[in-house]
């Protein structure tokens, strides 16, 4: 992931807008006004704004611009809010419950959408270099699939060769392995140490294998080199989807809050809209 | 082999729909069926295929997706022969997300319901702690008159208007004489202010947000009842140790029309600051230190420092006058009370033609030799009509009351009338006491004097003095009184009797009353002062300066007591302020007044470590040029000149920068300006 003049660019228009509202702050201040009002509702509207992402998704039907242009317009318009969340703030930490809880979901908010926009600029790239491309929702079915063609080949190996070196290597060391996805934490800091220990135990399983049984065992080498890039695919994906579990669920929650807050400012400072 | 697993053609993959809420609950497993939940989450599997019945025959109808026709076929009923079981369905991952978001969003409402209805009540909706001043004040309703009526009506109040004036006044309701007009100023005075500022220079425009404020075009907002909001500058709820108080210069500058960036770069000069009004003890700095400190005669008494006379109030604010006994005693106390305050003294008249007249005067001293009227005197008899036709008289005939030959009846008859009025005087405060006093002051003054106040301008006067005097001057008056009362005409005597004479070998009355007090010397009624700080000074200048109303009289007794020629010299020192209405006679130097805020405070201690060599004349700098004594020729506070040459701005600026000792507007300035008595609680006297 590199940035370009476009990413620098956008990030500097959004980096400029939060400036303005700075200077609007400031002015306000300076002027005696009570700039919270203002950077509050403006930094409401943006978190709207940003919501919008999610019905557009759910609006496929309606010509409203690519999803690809509201996930940029999301993301720097997500910096912005940023900005003026800090300036809404005065950069000072709040100390009301309401405001602490709002500011610690935002913060949430925000390093989940962070932590979001990384993943889905690193992730999808080393998806294409690694395996086939699998559809999340049916990497159980396909591993299903590749663990009843272990078991049948396990089962094969007996018939053919009369031993059951192969078939006792699969029990013991693979059977368990192939029933569910496995190595999440590996595959996400790609650290493949599980696939090198699988290639050992294979190798070093070879060498006591006559050519018959080399030929199964390479089979299920397959399967389950296989079912490895199954599990990348699987925790790729699952952690693709999985921030959206933080990043949506705390979004609403500050919202919720949001609302509550609105009607205290305008109701207890004295100030109508 | 092939390992391919995921493919995307319509025979083989099935389309996959992620917007689903539910998901077969076998795909875990991986085998779910290919017919899948409904949209409420009820499995709607049956079988794999539903059989047609094509030409008599039940024809299988299993899609290619989930490997085509199958072997068995229908069974002759048309049912299929693939039953699938049961599931059941697990939501997506769409909808975990969605039921999340859902439990989130109702734990955060129902924890903010449940705290608020709880045990912490309002301090969940409190946006933080008050400031450790406040933070006894019980509860919202302190202070937000909104409070405790509700959501839906905190809600409703967004629209209809807000609480601002109402909260003000709970504001008010502890902090008195706090609102209202910027420092709690008039507008006139305000506008003056900033034209004065304005002539003082000032540039820059303020501080950056200030023109930034300036560009968007803002104006200071204003309350809804007028003048500005508490809140506007002071914002609460940032916690214990917060300053609510503290202002930043661009906030400060909001309303001022001269806008500038710190002391040391464009703020105003200070004009006449700190020299704003005559000082209330007339001390020529200049006359004293380059003139009577250096006589060779006062060596020995000459302060060495400032600090003999000046030291610094509780507070280190003020530099404080040290007082009389330290700083003047050694030169000026045997001077105060050399000569005595002459009371009252009968007139020297021409007895010999009043005889000859036969005037209705009753007997009179022809040794009595007075030749002016004395104020305090003339204060208890100006309420006699016969006495004030008399002098006005006098003054309009330039009459000289020692050659009385050619006075025309009119005349004999003022003269008959001002001799009445001395012997009136007299009886009436033999026979009524004090309170012929009171009436008579009261009725020349104008003022409705009281019993206390007769008391101390009596300044114990004994009625065995005014015995003395009457005795010495009309030994029959109350018989002459009596006859005169009753309309009997009481021609003046023949005998024109004997002066006067002390018996040999007593001491005469002045020497007597040496040490102060009253004492008749022979036509005179007298008062000796005691020394600095006389009461009876004291007295009688407030009566002439505040108590009295008769501009008159004012005048009168300012011009017999209150000069610094006077007996006593007491305005030489003590300046009188009256411009208009009552006056102030300046008993003492400035003093401290813990609940007074002016515009602007300097701390003097905290400044001591700072000067160098040159001390005090760092900043006050005499200027041998200035005319100081003028500025005491009249009542006038603030017609004057300083003794000292104007404080230069820069000595300020050099330390108070940003980074030194700091450049706030309000480390010198306030902006509730005005008498602030500390908050009081008003408890009952109860005992058990």
């Amino acid at each position: 992931m590199t940035l370009t003049r476009k990413h620098i660019g956008r990030f500097g228009i959004a980096f400029l807008a939060a400036v303005a509202i700075y200077f609007l702050h400031g002015g306000m201040q300076a002027a005696l006004w009570e700039p919270a009002f203002v950077t509050g509702w403006i930094l409401l509207g943006g978190m709207l704004v940003l919501t919008l992402l999610n019905t557009r998704k759910k609006l496929p039907f309606l010509p409203l611009a690519k999803v690809r242009n509201w996930v940029k317009l999301h993301v720097y318009l997500g910096w912005f809010v940023v900005g003026t969340f800090l300036i809404h703030l005065d950069f000072n930490v709040p100390n009301g419950w309401i405001e602490t809880t709002m500011a610690v979901l935002f913060v949430i908010v925000a390093l989940s959408g962070v932590l979001g926009a990384f993943l889905s600029k690193s992730l999808p790239p080393r998806l294409t270099r690694r395996g086939e491309e699998v559809i999340f929702e049916r990497i159980p079915i396909f591993m299903t699939q590749l663990r009843e063609a272990a078991d049948d080949l396990a089962v094969y190996s007996v018939e053919q060769t009369t031993s059951t070196s192969i078939a006792d290597f699969y029990a013991e060391r693979l059977r368990d392995w192939f029933t569910r996805p496995r190595d999440y934490f590996e595959h996400i800091m790609e650290l493949g140490g599980r696939r090198f220990a699988l290639k050992q135990e294979f190798d070093s399983m070879e060498r006591y294998l006559n050519d018959t049984e080399k030929e199964v065992l390479g089979e299920l080498r397959a399967l389950a080199e296989k079912k490895s890039d199954l599990d990348y695919h699987y925790a790729l994906q699952k952690t693709l989807k999985g921030w959206l579990f933080i990043h949506i669920p705390a979004t609403y929650g500050l919202l919720a809050l949001a609302v509550v807050h609105v009607i205290l400012v305008h109701a207890f400072a004295g100030m109508s809209l | 082999m092939n390992l391919k697993l995921q493919r995307f053609d319509y025979r083989s993959s099935p389309y996959e729909r992620p917007n689903q809420e539910w998901v077969c609950g076998r795909l875990a497993e991986g085998k779910p069926c290919l017919v899948g939940p409904g949209g409420n989450g009820v499995c709607r599997a049956q079988s794999e295929c539903r059989p047609l019945m094509k030409d008599g025959r039940w024809i299988c109808t299993r899609s290619d997706a989930a490997g085509g026709k199958c072997s068995q076929g229908p069974a002759p009923d048309g049912s299929c022969c693939n039953p699938i079981p049961k599931c059941s369905p697990k939501p997506s991952i769409r909808r975990q997300r969605g039921m999340l978001s859902r439990y989130v969003v109702a734990v955060v409402v129902g924890l903010l319901l449940v705290l608020a209805g709880g045990m912490t009540g309002e301090a969940v909706f409190s946006p933080g702690p008050l400031s450790a001043a406040h933070s006894e004040l019980g509860g919202c309703a302190s202070c937000h008159t909104v409070s405790g009526k509700g959501m839906v009506a905190w809600a409703h109040s967004m629209f209809t208007g807000g609480s601002e004036t109402s909260d003000i006044q709970n504001c008010l309701g502890c902090h008195e004489n706090r609102g209202g007009n910027p420092h709690n100023q008039t507008s006139a005075f305000l506008a003056a202010a900033s034209e004065d500022a304005a002539a003082r220079g000032g540039e820059g425009g303020g501080p950056l947000m200030t023109r930034v404020s300036a560009v968007m075009g803002l104006s200071v907002p204003e309350a809804d009842g007028g003048g500005v909001a508490c809140r506007t500058c002071h914002q609460e709820h940032g916690g214990h140790q917060n300053d609510i108080t503290k202002m930043s210069n661009s906030e400060c500058q909001a309303c001022h029309t001269t806008k500038f960036n710190a002391i040391g770069d464009g703020h105003p000069e200070f004009g006449a600051y700190p020299y704003l009004r005559r000082t209330r003890i007339a001390f020529d700095h200049q006359a004293h230190i380059g003139k009577y400190f250096v006589d060779p005669n006062n060596a020995d008494k000459a302060p060495g420092t400032c600090r003999t006379c000046h030291v610094p109030d509780t507070q280190g604010k003020l530099m404080l006058f040290a007082g009389f006994d330290t700083g003047c005693a050694s030169c000026h106390a045997p001077f105060i009370a050399d000569k005595p305050v002459e009371i009252l003294k009968l007139p020297g008249m021409d007895v010999d033609s009043l005889i000859d007249m036969e005037a209705d005067t009753g007997e009179y001293p022809a040794y009595a030799e007075g030749e002016e009227f004395q104020a305090i005197g003339d204060a208890l008899m100006r309420s006699d009509e016969g006495y004030a036709a008399a002098r006005a008289y006098i003054e309009e005939e330039d009459l000289d009351l020692f050659d009385l030959a050619d006075i025309d009846e009119d005349g004999q008859k003022h003269i008959e009338n001002l001799i009445w009025a001395y012997k009136t005087l007299i009886y009436d405060i033999l026979t009524q006491g004090p309170e012929a006093i009171q009436e008579r002051l009261s009725a020349a003054s104008d003022a409705d004097l009281n019993q206390k106040q007769v008391a101390d301008l009596m300044a114990g006067l004994h009625i065995d003095a005014v015995s003395i005097l009457q005795q010495r001057w009309f030994p029959n008056l109350f018989e002459e009184m009596e006859a005169h009362l009753d309309g009997t005409a009481q021609p003046m005597p023949e005998d024109e009797g004997e002066e006067y004479e002390l018996p040999d070998g007593m001491l005469e009355e002045a020497d007597w009353s040496e040490g102060g007090g009253w004492y008749v010397e022979y036509f005179t009624l007298n008062y000796k002062l005691t020394g600095h700080g006389d009461k009876f000074m004291r007295d009688w200048l407030r009566f002439a300066v505040v108590t009295n109303q008769d501009e008159e009289l004012g005048a009168s007794l300012m011009d017999a007591i209150g000069t610094p020629k006077s007996p006593g010299g007491c305005v030489g020192c003590h300046s009188v302020d009256k411009t208009d209405g009552p006056g102030e006679v300046n008993w003492k130097s400035r003093q401290p007044n813990p609940s007074a805020v002016g515009f602007t405070d300097f701390f003097h201690a905290k400044h001591f470590a700072l000067i160098g060599d040159k001390g005090c004349s760092t900043c006050h700098e005499l200027n041998p040029e200035a005319d100081y004594t003028a500025g005491f020729t009249d009542f006038d506070n603030s017609t004057f000149t300083s003794n000292f040459s104007p404080l230069s701005q820069k000595v300020c600026a050099d330390c108070h920068t940003e980074s030194v000792a700091g450049n706030d507007c309000t480390q010198c300035h306030n902006y509730h300006v005005g008498e602030f008595p500390p908050a009081a609680v008003d408890t009952k006297l109860t005992a058990k």
